[in-house]
């Protein structure tokens, strides 16, 4: 790093800090700026001087108000950034609400994401085999959400989204999602558009001296992990959701990372989930499943 | 607020019980936000909306939804739809 540095934080979740290791690893950045990560969730440890001296302040888009206790300068250049989210490939994915911690093996659950077609079926007392069936028809039923309008509404959000970023990507996501893997899961993205927004972030917040190629930031990204920075946990996409969208990338029996360093298909995925949700509900009220 | 919209509203605040999986009495008001309820952020809005949508036979403008401020516009943004597809 050059003496007399810029100081730039990187404010925001998971993503931001992913992001925050890339720009500290490509030397046309690093040597003339100093980037800290400061989280999101009110914990970080960042120094007040710090804050102070912020030169640049990267602030992931989010309804997290700002670290209380630190202040940026207003003489700082403020570039937003959206938070990296597609919910339209996950139509049922919600947070699982029988989840719960099972250390050391599964220190965030088995399934923090269930699925609401699956907990309502079990609500209902279906057994698993049924269910199973219910949820891979041949054909998408027309009392399911519709595809076509799930496209819309993700698409007013994107813009909705971008409208309050410097930096852009919703056309980008709906531009490439067919043809490329960009999510491993609803909240999950992959190297490819990390580094996409990585590119477009440099592009907003620094010099020109300070660009760097996509292949460069492509490189760095995919540096930190034998597996995608942040692909330790995926979502796999139903396949009729796949077949609607026609994702070219799309692998029905692709073993994906999970939780516990498992690796499922579509298929291992929706039976261990199915019969989870149906054990962990038992439990939950305090009943013994079948 | 009148009995229609009353009637709305009461639609309304069913589908965010339901969506959000929240007590039957939990208290959700017009003045009810994301930010009172867990587990609504801007992918569940989404779901939330199209459970509205499906439940009112209607579609709401896109480019609004995600401005809403609270359910008590999320209503009125029903009656407009309502009114103008009648």
């Amino acid at each position: 790093m050059t003496p007399g540095a810029r100081s730039v934080l990187v404010y925001g979740d998971a993503q931001a800090e992913a992001i925050a290791l890339v720009l500290q690893s490509l030397p046309a950045v690093a040597e003339r700026n100093r980037i800290v990560y400061v989280r999101d969730d009110g914990t970080s440890d960042v120094a007040a001087e710090t804050a102070e001296a912020c030169d640049r302040f990267f602030e992931q888009r989010s309804s997290k108000p700002f670290n209380p206790g630190l202040t940026i300068p207003k003489k700082a250049k403020r570039v937003r950034f959206p938070v990296l989210e597609l919910h339209l490939l996950w139509p049922f994915c919600c947070p699982n609400p029988f989840n719960v911690p099972e250390p050391p093996e599964f220190p965030v659950g088995r399934f923090p994401c269930a699925d609401t077609f699956i907990i309502n079926c079990a609500e209902q007392g279906m057994p698993a085999p049924l269910i199973r069936r219910r949820y891979v028809p041949e054909e998408w039923p027309a009392v399911w959400p519709s595809l076509d309008r799930s496209f819309q509404m993700e698409s007013a959000r994107l813009s909705a989204q971008d409208a309050q970023s410097d930096v852009k990507i919703g056309s980008f996501i709906l531009k490439y999602f067919r043809k490329a893997r960009l999510f491993w899961a609803v909240n999950v993205p992959a190297n490819r558009l990390l580094a996409e927004v990585i590119y477009r972030l440099i592009d907003a917040g620094f010099d020109e001296t300070e660009r760097c190629a996509r292949e460069d930031i492509e490189a760095a990204v995919a540096g930190f992990s034998p597996r995608e920075l942040l692909g330790g946990v995926s979502n796999p996409v139903h396949p009729l959701v796949a077949e609607h969208f026609a994702l070219e990338w799309y692998d029905r029996d692709e073993a994906l990372a999970c939780p516990g360093d498992r690796e499922l298909t579509f298929d291992q995925y929706t039976a261990e989930l199915i019969d989870d949700i149906i054990r962990t509900r038992g439990r939950a009220a305090g009943k013994t499943p079948a | 607020m009148n009995a229609a919209n009353d009637e709305i509203f009461a639609q309304i605040k069913a589908i965010v019980i339901k969506t959000f999986r929240l007590p039957d009495d939990a208290q959700v008001g017009s003045a009810t936000t994301a930010a009172d309820v867990e587990g609504w952020d801007s992918l569940s809005h989404a779901v939330l909306i199209m459970n509205v949508e499906e439940a009112f036979h209607t579609d709401l403008p896109l480019e609004r939804v995600y401005a809403v401020k609270d359910l008590g516009e999320l209503a009125n943004l029903v009656r407009e739809a309502m009114a103008a597809s009648a």
